[in-house]
């Protein structure tokens, strides 16, 4: 439809002196007398937006553009600098960890060692001094089986002595007695 | 007029008629002030003022109108950096208040009771003119007589030659030509479309209906064309600054 009229109006713009519009006025675009008028005003206006654009607008414009990009460029290199940061605290802090853990295992090895040399050394007193105590006990028997054995010999000594004196008018020495027993 | 004699009658060119609002003159030449111009200074300062709105407050994240200027500037750029490359930055200034100026124009003609500045031949005209000497002088500055060459084109036989160079000198002459009449026609078209079927609905009563449903879709499609039309002759601005610019591709 539009297609039809465009080209109905083209057609009609070619043959305009023979058909006209509207009781011979004719289109108005093809008045010749407003011609100056239009170029004239139109070279004003549009002089007057051009140097506007050409001045201000665009410059203006321009660099409201190139500052954003600017500042997305600066924005994106701090953010992959932070980022880098992060992850090197992060990579330090994973490194401290693993350090921590093996410096803790490593104490609680050596405490371990400690608490068992601590142990056996204990064991080992208490060893000797049982073992002291033993052969203490031990020679105390002994001296106490000895003494008692002088004991019993000098108690026969004194019972044959008197056994003795009352069947024997001669006193019996202590030496023979002995010797006599033995 | 004709619709001052017979008011059903449906005149889709009157509305293209100038109208002077005050006579001015200088010497024989009539430079009166006519709705034309007052639509020129309409569509200018609307561009201005949307672009100090949106300049006002620059800042890294922009507001609504800031967005706009911003995406449109983009989008001229994106424009001329594909078609004509980095040489092109020179002319930016020139390609975007010509883009912003025209589209302007188409779309605030759309509004009714408005004068469409872009339905006149002579602006448009103006503006192809205004390109092809441009582009002309750009061509034979960087170029030299080098772009004479492009009238001939590489590898093209001896024998041909009487038959090419004829052609492309013809289809170089003819590209204001088709260039100014693309977008008037296009507005004076669709504008006159837009008139006939307003003019329908009045006639035709409570069917009136039918016709405004019409109406409704080719004023949306009037509004597309107003941005396409914009960009057809944006962007062929960039083509022929291209050929002037890098004339043996």
């Amino acid at each position: 439809m539009t297609f039809f009229w465009k080209i109905v109006f083209l057609v009609s713009i070619i043959l305009w002196p023979q058909i006209g519009f509207t009781e011979g006025d004719g289109l108005p675009q093809m008045d010749i007398t407003t011609f100056p008028s239009q170029l004239f005003w139109l070279i004003i206006t549009f002089g007057i937006l051009y140097l506007f654009m050409w001045r201000t607008a665009i410059p203006k414009l321009r660099n409201t553009i190139e500052e954003r990009q600017d500042k997305i460029l600066l924005d994106i290199n701090e953010a992959e600098k932070l980022k880098s940061e992060a992850e090197e605290t992060l990579r330090e802090y994973e490194e401290k960890i693993q350090s921590a853990s093996k410096e803790a295992g490593e104490i609680i090895n050596q405490a371990k060692i400690k608490a068992d040399e601590m142990i056996d050394n204990i064991k080992k007193k208490q060893d000797l001094k049982l073992s002291q105590m033993l052969s203490e006990s031990k020679d105390r028997i002994i001296k106490q089986y000895e003494d008692s054995k002088d004991q019993i010999e000098n108690a026969k000594i004194e019972s044959i002595k008197l056994i003795s004196a009352k069947f024997l008018t001669e006193s019996l020495d202590d030496e023979d007695i002995r010797k006599e027993i033995n | 007029m004709a619709s001052a004699k017979e008011p059903n009658l449906i005149d889709p060119i009157h509305q293209f008629a100038i109208s002077k609002l005050a006579d001015i003159k200088i010497g024989n030449i009539d430079i009166s002030f006519t709705n034309s111009s007052q639509f020129m200074v309409i569509t200018t300062i609307a561009i201005m003022f949307l672009f100090m709105l949106g300049l006002s407050k620059r800042s890294i994240i922009p507001n609504r109108f800031q967005m706009i200027c911003e995406l449109s500037y983009n989008f001229i750029a994106n424009l001329l950096r594909a078609n004509v490359g980095e040489q092109g930055r020179d002319y930016f200034p020139f390609v975007f208040t010509l883009f912003m100026f025209i589209f302007f124009c188409n779309l605030i003609g759309l509004i009714p009771y408005t004068f469409t500045v872009t339905s006149h031949i002579i602006v448009t005209f103006a503006f192809a003119g205004l390109i092809f000497i441009g582009v002309t002088l750009i061509g034979f500055v960087k170029n030299g007589l080098g772009y004479l060459r492009m009238f001939y084109p590489k590898g093209v036989p001896v024998y041909m030659a009487p038959i090419i160079i004829p052609i492309e000198i013809i289809s170089y002459l003819t590209k204001p030509v088709s260039l100014s009449v693309r977008l008037m026609a296009n507005m004076l078209a669709g504008h006159s479309i837009i008139k006939i079927f307003a003019g329908f609905i009045v006639m035709m009563g409570f069917f009136g209906i039918i016709p405004l449903a019409g109406l409704v879709a080719i004023y949306a499609l009037e509004v597309f064309i107003a941005f396409l039309q914009a960009y057809i002759f944006t962007i062929l601005t960039c083509i022929y600054l291209n050929d002037a610019l890098h004339p043996h591709h």
